[in-house]
């Protein structure tokens, strides 16, 4: 059964690779949404794409308009402004019953009254297929997603699991365009959940639907995600591979919302960073901000080198000299909380320094003991400059504030 | 120390509990005794009494009773007029209740509350409203009978009435199950491509089946009884516009208390038995929907 599964993965990953080649044709392809609750905006100029058997990541906190803009494309809700092309083809006008997309809902949305076999089977005898037709389809979907067992139980006499896997069968039945799934892990447990996840990450790749996915959950993020789109407050903050995103934040609120990120207000001058008392040279990431610019100074707890001696690794940036506050152990690494004393904030703060975190693999962590008020000096492997807004609502793009 | 007291407590505390309960049995058996005796006196003592009248001189009086052309034709008028009452109230029910929960609209608060309406105003207000809306002295009902149409003393009247008073058991009884019903079920099956009226009969239809049809005997059982704006509406014509329960009530005037009591247990057993099967379907209903 297991090896079945991975052959199976196996064999969809061949053909995975065989349609990355032809990613530049888009099925799924949204343009300027735009959307207005009772006067509140809740999406402001959305656009992206989605590959032929990509699955992209919306992902944002709850009311960014992460759920809308899924709602838009199934076509149960109707954009301010902004289309939505599926295949090439304008659907924005076309009621949800005719586009052609499936959605798994959070809730699964299950008929409660009707077995898994007949919830499977509703897409084609709507459809009016013939009956054997409907009874072949039937028994292959039941097959892919593991439920011939079950067939003849009703959905309440199913895990949550399980009733995904109906749901998503559901789907399939008639063979949507493309596949829109609502928070899919939201109503189940930690360890259900990272299960499940690659189920249907190695079922999309076997069906080969592009599919787009919504949560809030960052793991999830990057465990589905061929590309992940980040929204905040209603705006597309940025679009990539998770590697992109991930090691190439593009604003503060992306830096912070995937991953944990440390953000030091800092100054460009003369193609460094001075942080506080600090300068550190930079000379690439600087090229692009004019002298005397406000920035934030990010980089990731991982991408922090400590020395006790001062002898920092090789490529490591020297950044200051700081105290430790707080050791934890937590499995694979181990998280230091530091103090940088020569770094003061650019607010009136009460406690003198700044506090950022920093991890060590255990590696590390075993060979060199560190210990709480230890002074160490620390480094930078790598770090980005963003600019700096006084406000979070000030971004370029909104015409104000922009290089304030 | 510690440990021996708090070991001993329970011991200390359970007889005197136990003590407590035999010393005065009375708060127990009293209040059984008290609810019983309400019981019998005011539900199951009347009954009795219309059980002995009823059947006072033996099973074929009574069948006589029920059978004789002027009672037997306001009962067939009672059954016809509350049949086609409740067909209507199902179907005008549940599309009032689907509106209420699904649409919103200007005025929906304001129709939300009359619905209720007719609970309120006493059934004579109702009566007198329509003589008044359809009398043959009235605009309205002028043209009706000019095109051959009598409501008022005839039938369509007797059904008027009884739609206008039992029109809130319907949508009183889907509305909580409508609003209850997740709305994704619905928008998954447009997503899957059903159409709306698919989509009603196919997924909210069996979800709310259960509802109407206990609204439906509700109202059936209610328009079984009802009295007060028919003895108004009706003409009371025995033999054509006569219904049981002003039957009832012109038997009891000529002094026919044995007739009277026939009739009364014959709808009385029929509401009672309507009653038992709405309680035994949702019992029912409601296990096949927890564990289906």
């Amino acid at each position: 059964m297991q090896s079945r599964i991975v052959e199976a993965v196996h064999d969809a990953e061949r053909t995975f690779e065989s349609t990355a080649s032809r990613r530049q044709e888009s099925t799924a392809c949204v343009r300027n949404l735009s959307k207005s609750f009772r006067g509140a905006r809740v999406l402001e100029d959305i656009s992206f794409d989605v590959a032929e058997g990509e699955s992209l990541v919306l992902l944002g906190a709850s009311g960014s308009g992460k759920t809308t803009i899924l709602r838009i494309i199934a076509g149960l809700e109707q954009p301010d402004a902004g289309r939505v092309m599926l295949h090439g083809k304008d659907v924005t006008d076309l009621p949800a019953r005719e586009r052609g997309v499936g959605v798994i809902f959070q809730s699964y949305a299950l008929f409660p009254r009707m077995t898994v076999e007949k919830n499977v089977a509703y897409g084609l005898r709507i459809r009016r297929r013939p009956r054997r037709e409907i009874k072949e389809s039937v028994d292959n979907l039941l097959t892919l997603v593991r439920l011939e067992e079950h067939r003849k139980k009703f959905p309440a006499q199913l895990s949550g699991g399980q009733q995904q896997r109906v749901a998503i069968a559901r789907t399939l039945a008639y063979k949507p365009q493309v596949l829109l799934f609502d928070e899919p892990f939201g109503a189940l447990d930690a360890q259900t959940r990272v299960r499940l996840r690659r189920e249907i990450r190695a079922l999309l790749r076997q069906v080969n639907v592009p599919a787009i996915f919504i949560t809030h959950d960052q793991e999830e993020a990057l465990e589905l995600g061929d590309r992940i789109a980040v929204l905040n407050a209603g705006r597309l903050e940025q679009i990539g591979t998770p590697e992109e995103i991930y090691d190439r934040p593009e604003t503060e609120y992306v830096a912070t919302f995937l991953g944990a990120a440390n953000l030091l207000p800092g100054t460009v001058v003369n193609r460094s960073v001075e942080v506080g008392a600090v300068t550190i040279a930079a000379p690439e990431e600087a090229a692009r901000f004019r002298d005397g610019q406000a920035v934030k100074l990010v980089f990731r707890p991982e991408e922090v080198c400590l020395s006790q001696t001062g002898a920092l690794p090789v490529g490591c940036r020297r950044l200051t000299i700081g105290v430790i506050e707080e050791i934890h152990f937590v499995g694979a690494y181990e998280r230091l909380t530091l103090r940088l004393h020569n770094v003061t904030a650019n607010t009136a703060g009460t406690t003198p320094g700044v506090p950022i975190i920093a991890t060590r693999p255990k590696p590390e962590a075993a060979a060199t003991r560190l210990h709480v008020s230890d002074r160490v000096v620390i480094g930078l492997t790598t770090f980005r400059l963003l600019p700096s807004f006084a406000h979070a609502g000030e971004r370029p793009g909104l015409a104000m504030g922009v290089g304030k | 120390m510690n440990v021996d007291t708090a070991k001993m407590e329970p011991a200390k505390v359970s007889p005197r509990r136990g003590v407590t309960i035999r010393r005065r049995p009375w708060g127990r058996w009293g209040l059984r005794t008290a609810a019983v005796g309400y019981l019998g006196l005011m539900i199951l003592l009347p009954i009795s009494a219309i059980l002995a009248s009823g059947f006072g001189d033996g099973l074929a009086a009574f069948w006589g009773d029920l059978t004789n052309g002027i009672a037997f034709s306001a009962l067939r008028l009672t059954l016809i007029t509350a049949v086609l009452t409740t067909v209507i109230n199902s179907v005008m029910g549940t599309l009032t209740a689907y509106v209420l929960v699904r649409y919103d609209f200007p005025g929906r608060g304001m129709l939300n509350a009359m619905i209720d309406m007719p609970f309120a105003i006493p059934t004579l207000v109702t009566g007198v409203m329509l003589v008044v809306l359809y009398g043959p002295q009235r605009t309205l009902g002028a043209w009706l009978e000019s095109n051959g149409v009598q409501v008022i003393f005839a039938t369509p009247g007797i059904v008027l009435a009884l739609l206008l008073v039992t029109y809130p058991f319907v949508v009183r009884t889907v509305q909580p199950v409508l609003m209850e019903l997740d709305k994704a079920q619905e928008e998954a099956s447009y997503t899957i491509g059903a159409s709306k009226w698919t989509t009603f009969h196919r997924i909210i239809l069996p979800a709310i089946t259960p509802a109407v049809v206990t609204g439906s005997l509700l109202s059936f059982a209610r328009a079984l009884g009802e009295f007060g704006s028919i003895i108004i509406v009706a003409g009371n014509i025995p033999g054509r516009t006569l219904t049981a329960p002003v039957y009832v009530f012109g038997q009891l005037e000529s002094y026919n208390q044995r007739g009277a009591s026939a009739m009364s247990i014959l709808l009385l057993a029929l509401s009672f038995t309507l009653i038992v099967i709405v309680d035994w379907m949702q019992k029912r209903w409601d296990i096949e929907y927890a564990f289906p």
